[in-house]
């Protein structure tokens, strides 16, 4: 059995021990916990510059904005009024770009407010669909309903001047 | 109220003196390890067990409230080390057969040192072949002479737990003092 001094030192000893373990332990969560903060910018930084590099700012609304149709070549815009089951198409140069003109207008505008369209696109069922076909056919959906425009299942918020002249314009033009 | 002796030590020992902690070890060093020894019976094991007991003071120095008895503090530590190694199974070294002998004489010397009544040392003997709890409870409430309530708190019990604790552990005493002819 140990003497009391023997005792006491060993007691002492351990001490000196353990806290020389936890000034190491210390040391080492800071490394880590920097290490980590750092991967985090890095993720964050990747991300607002690679990933999303067309977007100058880091706001979620208008990263979700595309890119705009007019820089595209478009060979179609199908309009469907849903309630009445009428289709009309526009082929003519002139009245494709106007379309598409205003299109990009509001989606500059566009903001977003919700990334689930069910229950809206219920709500504003049979308004209108507008088709824009570009050459090659890949082609782009955007739902319009009073108040609302989906697009990618995306639901951005529509004023209702916007949306009155687009039905304006709509309307002011025959098909081809 | 009698005074806390070990928890004016263990102030002592928080504003800076550090003979508080050398009172404190010869107040309950020998007291502790006995004690940790009805666990683990072993006695390098108990002396292992209560340094570390005693490292918590000086690790933890904030656990303390002062509203217990100090002495029922470091107990519950000492305690909770035993059932920590009894739970991690042999953590600690073995130990050779020539180190048994010594640690075998030095047992009989904290003993001796310890258990100044023949009766208490005949009972110590007995107590041997109880249950881990009952010798626990026996240890503290005769031993140590704990009240029901500082027992309770070492053992982490209830005080009508450890009434009955105390009742079985009596009962069992006395069958096995029976049974082995114990000269009392």
């Amino acid at each position: 059995m140990k003497s009391r001094e023997e005792f006491k030192e060993s007691i002492y000893r351990k001490r000196d021990l353990y806290l020389a373990r936890r000034k190491q332990r210390r040391k080492v969560a800071v490394c880590v916990s920097s290490c980590a903060a750092c991967i985090v910018l890095i993720v964050s930084l990747v991300a607002r510059f690679v990933v999303l590099p067309e977007n100058k700012t880091s706001d979620a609304t208008s990263a979700r904005v595309p890119e705009t149709n007019a820089d595209r070549s478009t060979s179609l815009v199908k309009v469907h009024y849903v309630d009445k089951n009428v289709t009309k198409e526009y082929k003519s140069e002139e009245k494709v770009n106007t379309l598409v003109e205003y299109l990009d207008k509001i989606k500059m505008e566009m903001r977003w407010i919700g990334g689930d369209s069910g229950n809206i696109h219920d709500e504003n069922e049979g308004k209108m669909i507008v088709e824009i076909i570009f050459k090659g056919n890949d082609t782009k959906k955007y739902v319009i309903g009073n108040g609302v425009i989906v697009k990618d299942d995306c639901v951005y918020y529509l004023s209702n001047e916007d949306f009155e002249g687009l039905i304006e314009l709509i309307g002011s033009m025959e098909g081809d | 109220m009698l005074p806390d002796i070990g928890a004016d030590c263990y102030r002592r020992y928080l504003e800076g003196d550090e003979s508080g902690f050398e009172d404190i070890l010869d107040l309950y060093k020998d007291h502790l390890i006995f004690f940790i020894n009805r666990y683990v019976s072993n006695l390098s094991i108990a002396e292992e067990l209560a340094e570390d007991a005693f490292l918590e003071l000086l690790i933890h120095k904030n656990r303390y409230n002062f509203k217990t008895s100090f002495k029922t503090y470091l107990f519950t530590i000492g305690r909770n080390k035993a059932i920590d190694y009894a739970r991690r199974g042999s953590r600690y070294k073995f130990i050779d057969i020539d180190e048994v002998v010594e640690k075998s004489e030095s047992y009989i010397q904290v003993e001796e040192k310890l258990l100044v009544d023949e009766r208490k040392r005949v009972v110590n003997e007995a107590l041997g072949s109880l249950k881990e709890n009952y010798r626990a409870v026996l240890h503290l409430v005769y031993y140590e002479e704990l009240s029901y309530e500082e027992a309770a708190k070492v053992m982490k019990k209830n005080r009508k737990q450890i009434e009955n604790l105390v009742y079985r552990a009596r009962k069992a005493l006395r069958e096995v003092l029976e049974k082995g002819n114990y000269d009392l």
